[in-house]
C-alpha cells in the first residue's frame, strides 16, 4: 500500500508539464468594457513563457502588468515579451500584478458563469481553461 | 533606607519607558497611512446620478471614503473598491458612520446609469460622482490627483486606459482630508483602526 502511494507520488513529481490552475475572474456589469483574468501558472523541468492570451468573449485580448510610480500614480500597461516562467517555477497572475485583459466584452461576466480562456506559450503547446467568475471584489481564486 | 532611591529610579525609568513606547506606537500608527499637516482646504463640485449636485459642503457631518477610479478599469479599481467594503466591514457599527464615495476620472465613458451599477455590484452604500471633464479635472486636483488618459495601444479601436492616481482619501467630519491611505500600503484592520477614532459615535 504504502509502496503504491509511493509510485504515485513519484509519478506526480517527475510528470513536469507546464500547469495552469486557479484561473478566476471578477464580475462585471452590463456596459463594463474590461475584465481581467487571473491564474497560477507553474512551469515544468523546462522554462516557459506566458506569450498571450485568446477568449471568445472579448473583441482583443492582451496580457497586462501593473505599474506603480513613487507618486501613487498606478498604470496598466501591454506586456511586449510575455511574462517569463522559470523552470518548475510558479507565476501567479494577480491583482495589482500580472492579469489577462479582456477588451472589448460581448457580454457582462456574470458570477458562477466560468469563461473560457486559453494561454499560449513560447514552448508548451496553448492550454485552455475555465476561468470561475467570482465577485467583483474579489482578490484570490479561494476569496468567496 | 537605600531601597527608596531605587524605587524612585525604577519609576522614573518605567515611565520614561511608557512614553517612549506610547510615542513609538503614535508614530507607528501615523505611517501607516500618511498625514497631510494643513491639507488646503478641498473645493469641488460633482454631481450624483440623479443629476443633484455634490460639493464640498455636502461632504460635512460625515466621515467619507474618496476614491478616484473609472469603470473601465480592470484591476487596480476593482481591487481598492473592494479594499474599501472590507474597511467598512471591518468597521462593523461604526461603517454607517462613513460613506464610501467613487469618482469617476472618465465622465466620456461613464455614464451615471454605467457607474450606479458598477458602484451597486460592489456595495449599495456607494456614492457615484460625476461630472464634466473641467468639473471631475477641478476636483482631481483639489485632491491631488493626478491622472492622464494613455496613449491607445490596444488592437481595439479606440479603448484607451487611464492612469492615475490609487489613493482613498479619509475625509473627516469637518471636510478635511485626514489620511491618503492604499490597498497597497495599508491592510483593512490597520485602515479601519484609523479612521475609527474620527468617525464619532453611531447614532
Amino acid at each position: 500500500m504504502s509502496r503504491l502511494l509511493l509510485l504515485i507520488l513519484a509519478s506526480c513529481a517527475w510528470s513536469a508539464e507546464l500547469s495552469v490552475s486557479k484561473t478566476w475572474s471578477r464580475a462585471t456589469v452590463a456596459g463594463q468594457e474590461a475584465g481581467a483574468v487571473f491564474a497560477t501558472i507553474t512551469a515544468g523541468s523546462t522554462a516557459d513563457r506566458l506569450q498571450s492570451a485568446s477568449s471568445a468573449i472579448a473583441a482583443v485580448v492582451e496580457v497586462h502588468e501593473h505599474a506603480a510610480g513613487a507618486d501613487g500614480v498606478v498604470q496598466m500597461r501591454a506586456v511586449i515579451d510575455g511574462v517569463a516562467i522559470g523552470a518548475g517555477s510558479t507565476v501567479e497572475l494577480k491583482p495589482r500584478s500580472y492579469h489577462i485583459m479582456l477588451i472589448g466584452l460581448k457580454q457582462p461576466l456574470v458570477k458562477g458563469t466560468p469563461l473560457t480562456v486559453t494561454l499560449m506559450f513560447s514552448q508548451h503547446a496553448p492550454i485552455t481553461v475555465q476561468a470561475e467568475v467570482l465577485d467583483p471584489w474579489a482578490m484570490a481564486f479561494d476569496d468567496r | 533606607m537605600m531601597r527608596r532611591p531605587v524605587f524612585i529610579t525604577g519609576v522614573v525609568t518605567a515611565a520614561i519607558l511608557l512614553s517612549v513606547t506610547i510615542a513609538a506606537v503614535r508614530l507607528e500608527a501615523r505611517h501607516q497611512g500618511t498625514v497631510i499637516p494643513a491639507a488646503p482646504p478641498i473645493r469641488f463640485t460633482l454631481h450624483r446620478s440623479d443629476g443633484s449636485t455634490f460639493s464640498e459642503t455636502n461632504l460635512l457631518g460625515r466621515v467619507h471614503l474618496i476614491y478616484f477610479g473609472f469603470t473601465t478599469c480592470p484591476d487596480v479599481c476593482p481591487t481598492e473598491l473592494g479594499w474599501m467594503i472590507r474597511v467598512l466591514r471591518r468597521l462593523g457599527p461604526l461603517a454607517s458612520q462613513v460613506q464610501p464615495v467613487f469618482v469617476t476620472i472618465d465622465p466620456e465613458r461613464d455614464t451615471p446609469a454605467k457607474l450606479d451599477a458598477y458602484t451597486a455590484a460592489f456595495d449599495a452604500r456607494f456614492i457615484a460622482l460625476s461630472g464634466s471633464l473641467a468639473e471631475v479635472t477641478a476636483a482631481a486636483d483639489s485632491f491631488g490627483v493626478v491622472f492622464r488618459k494613455q496613449t491607445p495601444v490596444s488592437k481595439q479601436p479606440g479603448f484607451y486606459l487611464i492612469d492615475h492616481t490609487m489613493v482613498t482619501f479619509v475625509v473627516d467630519r469637518d471636510g478635511r482630508i485626514v489620511q491618503r491611505l492604499s490597498s497597497r500600503d495599508v491592510d483593512p484592520e490597520s485602515a479601519a483602526a484609523l479612521i475609527r477614532p474620527i468617525t464619532g459615535s453611531p447614532p
